[in-house]
């Protein structure tokens, strides 16, 4: 696989877990002390999109956890 | 090859045990300090623990609120959240020179988790070393900063183990910290700390994902770890075979292995030495230079 590929791999993969990180944030408060965005008639949908999106980082997880998986390497080091 | 292996096997179980370790000491004086029920520096400034009313609340300050002028910022800085300022600029400046040692030795948070974690059998923990933590790291952080500005809401106290672990050890001594465990927020908290603390492979998944002074305490920690001069964890390649047999005692995953060939992520890394004292080739070291 090309450098230029990996790269892009790797920088996808970033987008996505930040992603992951940013909803679980933003479903924390959501879920923990109701949005505060008035425009908005309900935090439904931010709690279902950010549930979702968590829901499938724990499937991911419980998946690697219970068939074994290599430990990451996010391209930081 | 089999005396190399035995070698290896032998090594790692001759290592010092953790709780024999000067770190778990190092741990045990940073509870005794911080934590209830002695709480001995936060009881010094007339705060009854680490969370108390802000004083040295480490997460609280750097939260800028929509609407607040600067004036009054600087304000909370120096008259509030006097101590946990001082706190984070101190951890952030020997971070960047001599890396975290802060988190590995010294916090009282992340020392109950990972000291809680070594109790639990290695079979129900979780693993989430296949998260890249870094990612998720400055993913939510981006959210933690964000959000007050806008108004839309904060996370501070609401997903914070700094309230909870010093509320966990003062339970016992007293009923409004043990009525806390009784209420919703209570008990998310304690599920968190369950899920992300004690249950995790190191004990350091909130560490690693949600700890907001760990973020900034990494991003110094990998600054720092681009100038010559400054001392991190590091791996002589020409000592290292790939065996892999420090993967496995890193609490925050730093350490991966890709073809045979080791690497050390600054972002995660915290200089606890666990994988300097497994390693059978000394090929793990701690000092200038280290990347």
């Amino acid at each position: 696989m090309t450098r230029a590929l990996q790269s892009l791999i790797r920088f996808k993969d970033r987008i996505f877990y930040s992603l992951i990180g940013s909803s679980a944030a933003a479903t924390g408060i959501a879920l923990s002390q109701g949005c505060k965005v008035r425009s908005c008639s309900a935090c439904y949908g931010c709690i279902a999109g950010g549930s979702f999106i968590l829901g499938f980082a724990v499937f991911k997880m419980l998946t690697i956890h219970f068939k074994g998986g290599k430990q990451s390497s996010d391209g930081m080091s | 090859m089999d005396n190399n292996n035995q070698k290896k096997r032998n090594n790692y179980n001759s290592a010092p045990g953790f709780f024999r370790s000067k770190r778990f000491l190092f741990m045990l004086l940073g509870m005794i300090l911080f934590l209830p029920p002695l709480s001995i520096l936060p009881q010094l400034t007339g705060e009854i623990n680490f969370c108390g009313s802000g004083t040295w609340c480490p997460r609280m300050f750097f939260l800028w609120h929509k609407g607040e002028t600067i004036s009054n910022y600087l304000t909370s800085l120096t008259r509030t959240y006097y101590m946990g300022v001082i706190l984070v600029l101190g951890v952030v400046i020997v971070t960047f020179f001599f890396g975290r040692y802060w988190c590995s030795h010294v916090c009282p948070i992340g020392g109950v988790t990972e000291i809680g974690s070594k109790v639990i059998p290695e079979g129900i923990k979780l693993n989430y070393s296949t998260f890249p933590a870094s990612a998720v790291r400055y993913g939510y952080l981006s959210v933690y900063l964000i959000a007050p500005i806008f108004a839309i809401g904060h996370l501070c106290c609401n997903y914070c183990n700094f309230l909870t672990i010093p509320r966990l050890l003062g339970a016992p001594f007293n009923s409004g910290d043990m009525s806390y465990f009784l209420r919703t927020p209570g008990i998310i908290n304690l599920g968190l700390i369950a899920i992300l603390g004690f249950l995790a492979k190191g004990g350091r998944a909130y560490c690693n994902f949600l700890c907001p002074v760990g973020a900034l305490d990494a991003l110094s920690n990998k600054i720092g770890s681009r100038l010559g001069f400054t001392k991190r964890m590091g791996i002589e390649a020409n000592k290292c075979d790939g065996c892999g047999i420090c993967v496995k005692p890193c609490p925050t995953w730093a350490i991966t292995l890709e073809d045979k060939l080791l690497k050390i992520n600054q972002f995660s890394c915290i200089p606890c030495k666990e994988c300097m004292i497994v390693c059978p080739n000394n090929a793990i070291y701690y000092g200038r230079g280290g990347r």
